[in-house]
């Protein structure tokens, strides 16, 4: 992927990975192309330039990601974005596991959650961050703690992410064994 | 005699009152709608688009040259990172609807140019509301009283970025006119999320108003309300 402004004018690469400014496209290893393949790691100087282009292009809700692409000339390896998502992923996680453990009232710790509901909190905090998943969603957290998983499918819901995502991530919720509530209930003080 | 002059004196208090009630005319920020063709201020209606091309979740092409096709289009066959540009194209396509239903206002409570002082004073619950929880927990505050810590600047003409430590969001004044049937002018705003140290964003379209002079604000329709 190369590197692309947002709707509000904001550089980003890889999978919407934000480079703040100027500077932080330093830490991005970017590649030159040679017959549309990435075959030399751009030097500072050269993310530099490509930074300065891009961030000077029009930019808006006319503006998508393709619209970009003839004014790029460094890309990122696959493996690199890779990495970079998991580095988000990662960070991620350990606000999960600080967020849902037992000691906040949770059936469980995290790690120890039914898979499903670890996917659906990822998908979730992915896509709030960690305020907004526990002050925005109560009843969702409330209903966890419960171990009522068919009510936090209920109430995962997000008015701003597609009806697939939404759907995903309720079915995954949806199918965690019943015999896990009963798990949980009986583990709870 | 006595009756003529007093129909006259009528007749001149009548015509008095009625060059007082001024008229103030719908305004739609056309600079608000990159890419919209319009016909001319006062028939906005059915603007040609340019400019606007989205993939689809099946990797295809797909152009959009006005809103009667935008507003055909079953959203969920959009690519995921088009999905929120898309959204806000729809938003602006409803905008322009809402506008050609607004009339001319005859009394005018808010000020002639916003500013950063008038953004902290609107309904906290202008931002795009993710769930009920947030809703009622804004419910009766100000942006500023909801939020000390949040910093309001001007983005562009008629657009404001507020800030705190979790949020990004904008407010642009997209229209002025009588949206409520009441007289008073009322703003058509667009309001946009951005989470800061996540990755969602949403966007709503509003419709404030201010009946009493220099009180309260509220909003008194939205586009995305929560059931």
């Amino acid at each position: 992927m190369v590197d692309v402004l947002d709707t509000k004018g904001k550089v980003t690469v890889g999978i919407g990975h934000l480079i703040p400014n100027r500077a932080a496209i330093a830490t991005v290893t970017l590649y030159k192309l040679k017959n549309n393949l990435p075959f030399q790691a751009a030097s500072l100087a050269e993310k530099h330039t490509e930074y300065d282009k891009i961030s000077k292009l029009p930019y808006g809700q006319r503006h998508g990601a393709q619209s970009f692409k003839p004014h790029t000339s460094l890309v990122m390896k696959d493996s690199d974005i890779n990495i970079q998502r998991d580095k988000h992923i990662n960070s991620f996680y350990t606000e999960l596991t600080n967020i849902y453990k037992k000691t906040n009232g949770y059936p469980d710790n995290f790690d120890k959650l039914h898979k499903n509901v670890q996917l659906a909190l990822l998908d979730m905090i992915f896509n709030l961050g960690a305020t907004k998943i526990v002050n925005s969603f109560p009843s969702f957290n409330k209903a966890l703690k419960a171990a009522d998983w068919k009510k936090a499918a209920t109430e995962s819901n997000r008015p701003d992410v597609n009806v697939a995502r939404n759907q995903y991530v309720k079915q995954l919720l949806n199918g965690v064994p019943a015999v896990e509530k009963n798990t949980a209930a009986l583990q709870m003080p | 005699m006595k009756k003529l002059f007093i129909i006259f004196a009528a007749l001149i208090f009548l015509t008095a009152c009625s060059t007082g009630k001024k008229v103030i005319d719908t305004k739609l920020y056309q600079e608000q709608f990159p890419g919209f063709v319009f016909g001319t201020q006062s028939n906005t209606s059915f603007p040609l688009l340019s400019g606007y091309e989205y993939q689809t979740i099946e990797g295809k092409k797909l152009v959009v040259t006005g809103c009667e096709q935008a507003s055909h289009i079953d959203i969920s066959t959009i690519a995921d990172y088009d999905y929120f540009r898309f959204k806000l194209l729809l938003v602006s396509c409803i905008a322009v609807e809402k506008y050609s239903t607004a009339s001319a206002a005859h009394v005018n409570n808010f000020p002639s140019k916003l500013d950063e002082n008038f953004i902290y004073q609107l309904p906290s619950a202008i931002i795009p509301l993710l769930s009920r929880s947030e809703s009622s927990q804004r419910q009766g505050l100000s942006i500023k009283s909801y939020d000390a810590s949040i910093h309001v600047t001007v983005e562009k003409e008629n657009t404001f970025k507020l800030l705190t430590k979790e949020d990004e969001v904008y407010l642009t004044l997209l229209a002025r006119g009588d949206f409520t049937n009441d007289g008073f002018e009322d703003l058509l705003i667009q309001s946009e999320w951005y989470a800061r140290k996540a990755h969602g964003k949403h966007v709503d379209l509003l419709i404030l108003s201010r009946t009493d002079g220099s009180g309260v604000i509220s909003i008194s329709w939205r586009l995305n309300r929560l059931n």
